[in-house]
Parts: C-alpha cells; structure tokens; sequence
C-alpha cells in the first residue's frame, strides 16, 4: 500500500477499529495477526496504539479494585486478607494473628489453594497487593504495631502547581514520607506534631519523618503552633536547622547554598564543613539570617534579614476574586519571525514605535483572563543585537519585588517574560536537547550541555527600580549571570497602568554567537513564556506560553524539541513613523 | 519485618497505579490484566533482596512485569496475541511517552465529569463489570455490536478530551 495521505488515514481508521476490538476481546483472530503485523517497527502506529489502549488500562484503573489503596490503608486490607485466610482454611493464634500451616511446602500450597478459592473479582485487589502483608504475618512471628496512618496533612494551597500535572494532592489529604514537588504557588503542610510548614514553588521538599523534613531544591518556612513540642528540623544538603519554638524560613538554592531566616524565636543550626571538623553549630535568633555556601567548603556567613523574601502566611483565597482558575492559555503560534532592526536604529526607552512591528504575534490566555492579560510580541536582530520587545496586558503591572541580588533564579514569579532560544545554526530546527534528568545519562547528547541554547529571564525590580536579565545556558542552565554588562533594556507602564511594555537589546555576545550571529534565512529554535503575579509582586499566578512546536507533545523548557520556530525574515522595510 | 522491608513497601505503593497501568494496556482484558499485576507483586515481593535500593523500583518492577506479561501471551488461550517481538517496543515506546501518560491519567477523571450522564454509567457499569455486554444488551434492548460501538466511541471522545486537556496543562 502506497504512503500517500489517504492511505495513510485508512491505515489510522484500520488501526483504531483493532485496537477497539483488542480492548473490547471482540477482535478475530485474524485481525490479531493483522494488528502485530501494522505494529511492528512502526513507531506512529505503536504511538496510536498506546494511546487508545491506555485510556482503556486507565478505565480499568479508574474503575478497579486497586485505586484506593496507599501505604496507609494497607494495613486495613492486611486485616481483611487475614480474615479471608481464616476464612480459607488458617487458624488464630491467642494474640489474634493468622497462622499458616507449618513447614514451607506447606504454606505454598496453602496459598495457591488459598488463592484457588477466591472467586469475587475485588477480592483479587485484596490478594496482589497483600500478598505483601500475607508474607509479613509469616515471617514475622512477632508482629509488628502498625505505624500511624499519617504523619502530616495538606492544610492549604493557593494558585499550586504541581511539577507532575498527575500529582492527585487536594487540601485534607493526608500525607506520609514522600516527595513534594511544587511547580509554582504555595501550600501549606501541617505535620502531626503541630509544626506547619508553607512551601512555595517552585520547590522540592520531602517529608521524611512526623518532625523532619528535607528541603531538596527551593524556599520553606516553618512554624511551630504553641501546643508543639519542639525539636522540629528542616535539613538541606548543606545543613540541619532545629526548631526551638519558633518560625523560620529556608532556602535551598540552585548551587546548593542554604540560607536561613529567623522571624521569631531561636533555632539551632547545624553544617558540616568539607574538612570534616566536627560539625559546626550557631544558634541563631529573630532579626538573624545566615547563608552557608554551597561548595566542599560549606562557609557561614551572616547576610541581611529579609523577613519579604519568604511567604510567610498562606494567602487569602478570596484574594484570587470570583475566578479560581489561573490564567493560562492555549498556544497557538509555532513560528515567530526575527525581523531586522531598522538600519536607522532603535531608542531602547519602552516605547515600540521604533520597532519594526511586521513580525510581531499576538497572543491571549483563556477567558475570563482575555482582555487583561496577554501579549503582543516582537523580535529584531542586527549584527550586535538580538532586540525582544511586548506589549503585555497585566492588571498588576511591574511590582516585582523578587530580588536580582538574592533571588535571580526566581525572577520569573513576580512578572515576567522568559525567552529561550538558540543560537547555533548547526543544531537546525527542532532541537534535540532535553535536560539531563529527562534522559538516561548514557544517551546525553552534546547539544545538552550548549552554550548556544540560551534562557532568558526578563523582570523589573520595583523596590530599585531595575529592569534585570537572568541568562542561563545549555538545557542543564549552566553558567548562570544576573544583569551581565553589555545588554539595555527598559520596562514602561503602559497608559491606563493596565500593562507595560518592554524592549531589550541584548548583544550576541552575551548569546555567545558573537562570531556567528543568526543572519537571514535562519531557521532555529525558540520559545516564549509571560509570567504574570498577583498585586504583591511576590505571587506566581499565571502564564501564557507561545512559539511551540506543534509536533512535540505538552511544552517543557526542560524539553528544547517542545520550542517553536525563529525565522530570521530577509526582507527589510522602513518603519513608518 | 526489616527496615529495608519497610522501604520497599513505601517505594512500591506509589508505583501501582504505573504498574497496573503498563500491565492493562498489554493485557486488556481485566481479569487477566490483575492477574498479570498479582504475579508481578508476588515475584517482586520474592526477588525484593536482589534489588539495589539505591535505583528507582519502578523500572526494575516493569521489567519483571514484561516478562509477566511474556509468560501470559505464552500461555494464553484468548483468539489474539501480541507478539514476543511487538510487546517489547510497546513496553519501551510506553516508558518514552510516559510523562505524558501520567497527564492523561489526571485528566482523565476531568473528562469523565464531562460525560454526558448515560454515557458515563454505561463506561462505569461496563468497567466495574456490574453488567456483562450481553446482560445489558439485554436490559437495554440494543445489539451487543452496537454497545461494543458505542462504548469505543465514548473513549475515542474521552481520549480526544484527554489531548486538549494534556496540551494546555503545560508544566513550568
């Protein structure tokens, strides 16, 4: 059969109709051979498979036998597969255990009629998972206590988003040792001992016991209620903070430095040189910060106390208004096309009526957030120059109080624009690199690491009145530089304050293609990303994403095949004034 | 009960609903999809000391759950079988897309709620097996064919509502 397009979509239709009768165990024999015929070495066709078939494995699931249980409950089903046990043949010792016939041979056989036994199709969900506890009861003589159900609950949450959009956490759901992996807003974790910890994204943070926690990557703040006992520890990578009765905050930065934040109280803190002198310990009280670095050398200094660096009260909800859902959008542009900068030059001031406009996109997130929150992006280039510039609808126009000097690698939360491109002409279109954790290490391609794959990061700092760039390199955001030498750039409230524009000018030597900079024709790889905070400056509360490759699945800056097009245009014009 | 025990209890409760997720998309017919889980949980459970705590159980509980999945198409009686050679690129093509897998997951309870309502107690009834085909065939006096079309057209509308809510829940 030829490859054309209607031969391709019989092909489709073909496929769907088998993989329903797969499903369904309606499928003839026959069709059985033709399905592994069209499946094999066919990557779309097994792409279309998976995805029909896992809505029916997750059907399967969703209606099943299995989905309620967690570590928690498993001991209730435990008791219930105990007294299907005795219900099959066992006996109760006087402490009320199950005992299973004696001798190894004997208990096998004892399970397989056991298990011959059940006939109910639920009682098989008991079976698998507590073969697990079947096996516990047999070769614990003892027994054990059970451990308690949780040992922290989630008390809170506003604007969260989870890193993993499967993560099922909803406010009351009770929490044991696992990992909490926040993409954006906050939440708040009431441990079982009284300590109440407000995570904001994005953060890594693991609940490792009823009293400790480990902070793997973000910022935390801790506070023990008065009816707690003290002793509450947040550990890092770096070092142990104790609580002695108290509230404090942490951060676990990108290089691995902690810093400390004391607002009321005293806690002890704890880290280990590298030189492994006994470990040094400062007790630290409200009004006092510490940063201990990140490096082998893991020194402490004291640093300004910056009590508006750390969210410390979960935000009102009724803050967000009527509308409960955070603006987002869905992409509609895969291409944006880099004009060239107008031989007579630009004034880099906030005002784009410089600009060549021709190439400009325009883009919306979803009702009800339409009319006051989007963009109208543009690109230039020259020989010296990338130029990125927008008109962007914010209610809460440039109030970002997120700190270049302490906090750069979280200048995306309090507004902001991100753009990521490359600059290499060699890697083409689409990109290929993804983020070292999104791949086995023995597939990493050189393009990961690139110098040439650039992430910007665009804010005004409001409190200094600073208009900041961010730049990182290569997919695992290497060489990091905070407001750089060499670039101009300008935030501007737009009239009616109902948004602002922005334009840099960013020379290509800080995109490190100085000695090759994009010329016309090009065709690479970018992406867009607005951040829009609440009337705080302070809280993440929505995004808008754009230039996506329409081919990719989802979007990801940790994926470069997900970013759209650049398209460096040939054609000069005059901007008419 | 060891501590090592403990942990590979805590490590193995998150990674069920993967498991049983990988198993049934090979294995669609249910009863013998939880079959297929049950054996896996039990070999796990069996080689639990030779697996080295430092990785991740998920990949080592899926391989043993491919071979699981092997030995049930090996034995099988059913009219249709996958390939030794086609379950193996299926099972590597699921782990590639897998991080979007776990986005239809979430999304798929968003559009269950968009179901019209007898649609949605037809998939329920048909999935918790309350009812076989033909019973409610029976009941409902249509074919058991044009149930069959009927439930087929009900995915294919929940897995079209499963890609727009995929594409638009774009992580950070």
């Amino acid at each position: 059969m030829s490859n054309t397009p209607h031969n391709r979509k019989q092909i489709h239709e073909e496929l769907q109709s088998m993989v329903d009768g797969f499903c369904d165990g309606s499928l003839p024999p026959e069709q059985g051979r033709r399905l592994n015929e069209i499946l094999h070495n066919n990557p779309d066709a097994q792409s279309q498979f998976l995805a029909c078939a896992s809505v029916h494995a997750q059907l399967n699931w969703e209606f099943g036998s299995f989905k309620d249980v967690n570590s928690a409950n498993i001991h209730t089903l435990l008791h219930a597969a105990a007294n299907s046990l005795e219900a099959a043949g066992g006996c109760r010792t006087d402490s009320g255990k199950i005992k299973p016939p004696e001798g190894r041979a004997h208990r096998q056989l004892w399970a397989r009629r056991w298990l011959g036994t059940l006939r109910q199709r639920w009682a098989w969900a008991v079976v698998s998972l507590l073969a697990l506890g079947l096996v516990l009861f047999w070769t614990t003589p003892s027994g054990r206590s059970p451990r308690p159900v949780s040992i922290a609950r989630l008390t809170g949450s506003f604007h969260a988003q989870w890193a993993d959009p499967a993560t099922g956490f909803e406010i009351g759901q009770s929490l044991n040792r696992e990992r909490l992996r926040l993409a954006a807003g906050v939440v708040e974790v009431t441990f079982s001992i009284g300590a109440v910890v407000l995570l904001e994204g994005p953060v890594d943070f693991e609940i490792r016991d009823a009293n400790r926690g480990f902070l793997h990557r973000g910022q935390a703040v801790a506070r023990l209620s008065q009816n707690a006992s003290a002793g509450f520890v947040i550990e890092t990578a770096q070092a142990k903070v104790v609580d002695l009765g108290t509230e404090f905050g942490v951060k676990a930065g990108r290089s691995n430095e902690t810093e400390i934040q004391v607002f009321t109280g005293k806690v002890v803190t704890e880290w280990k040189p590298a030189d492994h002198r006994a470990s040094d310990l400062r007790r630290l009280e409200a009004g006092q910060a510490l940063r201990i670095s990140g490096d082998t050398s893991a020194v402490a200094q004291e640093v300004p106390y910056q009590p508006e660096r750390f969210i410390r009260q979960l935000p009102d909800p009724a803050s967000r208004g009527a509308n409960a859902t955070n603006p987002i959008n869905e992409s509609r542009h895969s291409v944006v096309r880099i004009m060239p900068a107008p031989t007579s030059g630009i004034t880099v001031d906030g005002d784009l009526s410089d600009w060549n406009l021709e190439g400009r996109f325009i883009a919306r997130c979803h009702e009800p957030y339409g009319r006051n929150y989007f963009v109208e992006g543009s690109m230039m280039y020259d020989a010296k120059f990338l130029y990125i510039g927008a008109h962007v609808g914010d209610p809460f126009p440039l109030r970002s109080i997120v700190d270049p000097k302490t906090d750069a690698d979280y200048g995306w939360r309090g507004g902001s624009i991100q753009v990521r491109l490359s600059t290499d002409r060699k890697l083409g279109w689409p990109l290929h690199a993804k983020h070292p954790d999104y791949r086995p290490v023995s597939e990493a391609l050189p393009e990961d690491t690139s110098d040439k794959l650039v992430h910007l990061t665009l804010w005004h700092f409001e409190p200094k009145e600073m208009d900041c760039l961010e730049i990182a390199y290569g997919m695992d955001f290497h060489g990091g530089q905070v407001n750089p030498s060499g670039y101009r750039g300008v935030f501007k409230k737009t009239e009616g304050a109902m948004g602002y524009n922005f334009e840099y000018a960013i020379p290509w030597t800080l995109l490190n293609a100085a000695d090759d900079p994009p010329r016309a024709g090009d065709v690479l790889a970018t992406t867009w990303i607005v951040h829009w905070a609440d009337v705080s400056g302070r809280i993440w509360q929505g995004k808008l994403v754009e230039i996506r490759n329409p081919n990719a699945e989802g979007h990801s800056f940790y994926r470069a095949d997900t970013w759209g097009q650049a398209i460096y245009a040939l054609e000069r014009t005059t901007v008419r004034p | 009960m060891t501590p090592n025990d403990d942990h590979f209890i805590e490590q193995l409760v998150p990674c069920l609903s993967r498991l049983h997720r990988f198993i049934a998309t090979l294995v669609p017919n249910r009863a013998d999809a939880e079959d297929v889980f049950q054996t896996t949980c039990l070999k796990a459970w069996g080689a639990r000391f030779s697996f080295d705590a430092q990785r991740e159980l998920f990949p080592w509980i899926a391989g043993i759950a491919r071979n699981c999945v092997h030995e049930y198409y090996r034995r099988s009686r059913h009219a249709v079988v996958l390939d030794p050679e086609i379950i193996n690129q299926l099972a590597e093509r699921h782990f590639t897309e897998e991080a979007v897998s776990d986005a239809r997951e979430r999304a798929l309870g968003d559009c269950l709620k968009m179901l019209p309502r007898c649609q949605r107690v037809l998939v329920e009834n048909y999935y918790r097996d309350r009812f076989t085909i033909q019973e409610y065939a029976r009941r409902s006096g249509q074919s058991t064919g044009a149930l069959y079309k009927t439930i087929q057209r009900i995915r294919a509308a929940l897995r079209d509502c499963i890609n727009r809510t995929v594409t638009e829940r774009i992580p950070i």
